[in-house]
């Protein structure tokens, strides 16, 4: 009854300071955006250039409109789901908000484990709403695309998505200001990309879900490297979770 | 046993020693003040009765249950209001008091009539005005509500007087009164007359210990400067007989406002026998001769000076 009566706090929030909203609107439009650029760019192209430059371009394909969807929720979908929720803990610290809800007996592990359901629901509804949207608009566009091979590179870029947001909750339970989980998602990601210059570290990367998709969905299959990124990225929700919670029950909220 | 018992409570920040060896009892049905300078430690001890800091050593129980740091399952027994209170601003009074009810796991049956007699009890309308459109008493008065949701043993009150205006500190303190009968309340305060208002026992907090505690009776009874004060016809008189007493070594601290004479001795009987025998050989004859109780903020002057 207590989580439960948290999380629909939560969502209240969520809900009256508009940050549902901006997440909708913003997945609603990559949603559209990545199946429109992909079937009409190249059009849009050959009428910006002189009629002198002739470009050469492939007939697009569904493939490209997936290319846009995973590279969309990379640049902007991750960007401003990370910004948006960035200050989940800060406002709640500086304000001194918890406070009343501690000395009413509530577990701090109940609250921890409310703004992380928020946080990965959030996510999960935002990400499914603008792939079917994606999915929908690419059946429209390129109804000869087939469907197969499609959940694979999706739930990869989906889990890389849970795992930002499992760090930046833990995040937030380790520094007081807005900004600070903000730059250890970003410090992550950076790190990831460093560590992708040796070879063994690549192989185990989970940074492989969010940049394989495109050569998942043209094979049709994920690889052992792939399945070892899944299992890292699983630990790491995990234990970021789990640390993340017995950090906060030690966290002074004055 | 007290409702809220404090023993060899112990806190550093640092260097600096806070708290050392702060020891009182809080019987149950009183309104314990506990004052103190600012910064000498009362939030401190209310934080770590509340499991929101760590003692380095010591021992706090609230209904003879051990208070831990973190999660500390005596909260159930307590409710707490800060000197700001500060709320989901997002939710109305009764929103926010809901969500209070719910995290408390306190059953619902009643809840909503509860939630609607104390928003009356403390005056706010139960309306869809969310709390961001608050005035700061408004706050204070929905804190009180919020702290009385799941009618607590002790209600521990940090300085909520110290941001209102004297309207808005009236009102508090009427309701502070109006749940004495429930509930046993520890309100920490500098502001002395409050504490004169509604207190049946104080202790006074100084350089990290409780240097005093009893009923304002009783401190006031052991205070050992008394006052006396001299009413005089006019302030000719008033002068004349002011000169007289300054050159008495007894009476030297004596001063003079307009046609009074006032001033403090060890022992005010004997100081006032001095003065009835000068008013005697000048042939004055005064309008008002008292001894007078030295109030609640002369006797903390007097500890911790």
């Amino acid at each position: 009854m207590r989580y439960a009566a948290f999380i629909r706090k939560e969502l209240k929030e969520q809900l009256r300071n508009y940050k549902f909203f901006i997440t909708g609107i913003v997945f609603a439009f990559i949603g559209l955006l990545s199946p429109l650029s992909a079937r009409f760019l190249p059009e849009l192209l050959e009428n910006l250039v002189d009629d002198n430059v002739t470009i050469i371009l492939a007939e697009p394909t569904h493939i490209d409109s997936w290319m846009q969807f995973f590279s969309n929720i990379n640049q902007i979908g991750l960007v401003v789901f990370v910004l948006l929720f960035s200050p989940v803990l800060a406002k709640e610290y500086s304000q001194g908000t918890l406070v009343h809800m501690v000395t009413k007996g509530l577990p701090r592990t109940t609250i921890y484990m409310a703004k992380l359901t928020v946080l990965l629901l959030t996510w999960t509804a935002a990400y499914w709403f603008s792939y079917t949207v994606t999915l929908g608009y690419t059946l429209l566009y390129f109804p000869e695309g087939p469907l197969d091979g499609l959940i694979l590179p999706a739930v990869s870029l989906y889990t890389f998505g849970l795992m930002l947001a499992s760090v930046l909750m833990g995040a937030a339970v380790l520094f007081k200001s807005s900004y600070a989980p903000l730059l250890a998602v970003a410090g992550l990601v950076g790190l990831l990309f460093i560590g992708n210059l040796f070879p063994l570290f690549q192989e185990w990367s989970p940074l492989q879900l969010a940049t394989r998709n495109v050569e998942i969905l043209i094979l049709a299959e994920g690889d052992a490297s792939l399945v070892r990124a899944f299992i890292l990225a699983s630990l790491l929700i995990l234990v970021v979770s789990l640390s993340g919670a017995a950090l906060f029950k030690r966290k002074p909220l004055q | 046993m007290g409702v809220l018992e404090v023993s060899g409570l112990k806190k550093a920040f640092g260097d600096q020693v806070v708290l050392d060896g702060v020891d009182f009892s809080v019987r149950e049905g009183s309104i314990f003040g506990f004052i103190g300078k600012n910064g000498e430690g009362k939030t401190t001890t209310m934080n770590i009765a509340l499991g929101l800091l760590k003692a380095d050593q010591g021992r706090i129980t609230i209904g003879g249950e051990t208070v831990k740091y973190g999660d500390t399952a005596t909260n159930r027994l307590v409710g707490y209001l800060p000197d700001v209170p500060e709320f989901y601003s997002f939710l109305t009074a009764r929103e926010y008091m809901k969500l209070c009810l719910d995290v408390s796991g306190i059953e619902r049956k009643r809840g909503k009539q509860k939630i609607a007699e104390l928003l009356d009890m403390v005056g706010l309308e139960d309306n869809k005005k969310r709390i961001s459109h608050y005035s700061r008493g408004m706050k204070q008065r929905l804190g009180i509500a919020q702290a009385l949701i799941n009618d607590p043993l002790l209600l521990i009150c940090d300085e909520p007087t110290s941001a209102l205006d004297p309207i808005g500190r009236q009102q508090l303190l009427t309701v502070l009164k109006k749940v004495k009968d429930k509930t046993t309340v520890i309100f920490s305060t500098h502001i002395l007359s409050d504490v004169e208002t509604v207190c049946d026992e104080v202790a006074i907090l100084d350089a990290g210990r409780i240097v005093r505690q009893g009923s304002i009776q009783e401190l006031k009874a052991q205070t050992e400067t008394e006052k006396w004060s001299l009413l005089l016809e006019n302030e000719a008189e008033a002068l004349t007989v002011f000169s007289v007493l300054k050159s008495d070594a007894r009476l030297a601290n004596a001063v003079l406002e307009g046609c009074t004479v006032q001033g403090t001795s060890p022992d005010s009987k004997a100081a006032m026998k001095t003065v009835l025998s000068i008013v005697h050989t000048l042939s004055v004859v005064p309008l008002r001769l008292e001894r007078k109780e030295p109030t609640i903020e002369e006797v903390f002057m007097e500890v911790v000076q």
